[in-house]
């Protein structure tokens, strides 16, 4: 018994020496408050714990900081991999979609007529959906002229109307440039992709480039 | 005399930058962490003595040695997020700073929980 109490004694009186010491080491700023808290607990379950020792009833901090400290890891780790795995997921959709526009642009500019295009897909990037990468339109650029014209070096300058300020007149001259895709050239390039990437025609949206 | 080193090396750090912080206040920010460095790197050798010290004096008494570490791992978080945080706030800062503040607080709480869950456990057993 005697043993006992002067464990407990010596215990509680050099926490509180060195609690005392930490404190005059600690730096002034509001870190004190949380660090007196802790300070007092722990001095209050050393002064309570040997007591319930004695009937067997103590608990044990180390095991308890353990556990929790696993605890606290276990969930980290698991926040991050689930962070992880969408920034993968993330990555992955992208280098997808960058193959099928290659490969879309690639396509097309094989097609007779197609000077040269340019692709982008909206995929439908929701990996917990069942139809996950699955492309669900896609836009073309496309620029229409004949191969050999790839070899000519300077476009000829187009000629400008003169320039007249004022709403009517500026209508007018946007429906000159308007350009119509060619049906045969259209049908042939959706029919191309709708092979590929089995999407449905109406979802293809092409324009032209002047 | 280590503290005159000290106190020289602040006061010719603090005369340097109140002469150059009108012409470059940048290269005065830089000047100012970097004694705020020498000076903490001087006196970590005395502190990790005196904590040693103490930490032998706990295991002779045969204290258990939970509660020193946890406390002093506290102390050493709390040190250095406070010294980060004033680095920062000397350079204008004063959103980082707080933001560095809020992140020693949680490791603080993260290292607290155990201590806080057992004692709601020893609370709970005590009651009949």
């Amino acid at each position: 018994m005697i043993e006992f109490l002067k464990d407990w004694c010596l215990n509680i009186v050099t926490l509180v020496i060195l609690i005392v010491l930490l404190e005059m080491l600690l730096p002034s700023g509001r870190m004190k408050k949380m660090i007196n808290l802790v300070s007092g607990i722990i001095l209050v379950i050393a002064l309570i714990n040997p007591v319930l020792g004695l009937f067997q009833k103590g608990i044990n901090l180390e095991e308890y900081q353990i556990s929790s400290s696993n605890f606290i890891d276990k969930r980290e780790i698991m926040v991050r991999s689930q962070a992880m795995k969408e920034e993968q997921t993330r990555q992955i959709t992208n280098v997808y979609t960058n193959k099928i526009i290659s490969q879309l642009e690639g396509l097309v500019t094989d097609i007779e007529g197609v000077l040269e295009v340019k692709a982008d897909v909206i995929i439908n990037d929701d990996y917990t959906d069942e139809s996950f990468g699955e492309v669900r339109k896609v836009y073309l650029e496309l620029k229409l002229g004949e191969a050999e014209e790839k070899t000519k070096s300077i476009t000829p300058v187009k000629g400008i109307d003169k320039v007249i300020v004022g709403k009517e007149k500026r209508q007018e001259s946007e429906e000159e440039y308007e350009v119509e895709i060619d049906k045969e050239l259209k049908q042939q390039i959706e029919s191309k992709i709708e092979n590929v990437l089995s999407i449905q025609k109406e979802n293809i949206v092409m324009s032209i480039r002047m | 005399m280590d503290i005159l080193q000290i106190i020289g090396l602040a006061i010719i750090a603090t005369v340097i930058i109140a002469v150059i912080k009108g012409q470059r206040p940048e290269i005065a920010i830089q000047i100012s962490i970097a004694a705020g460095i020498i000076v903490f790197a001087m006196i970590l050798g005395k502190v990790t003595a005196v904590i040693e010290l103490l930490n032998s004096y706990a295991q002779k008494v045969n204290i258990d040695t939970i509660y020193i570490s946890t406390l002093l791992k506290i102390v050493g978080i709390a040190y250095i997020a406070e010294f980060g945080a004033e680095v920062c706030k000397d350079a204008g800062e004063g959103a980082i700073a707080s933001k560095v503040e809020l992140a020693g607080k949680v490791f603080i709480v993260v290292l607290a929980v155990p201590i806080i869950t057992s004692l709601l456990d020893l609370i709970i057993r005590i009651m009949p």
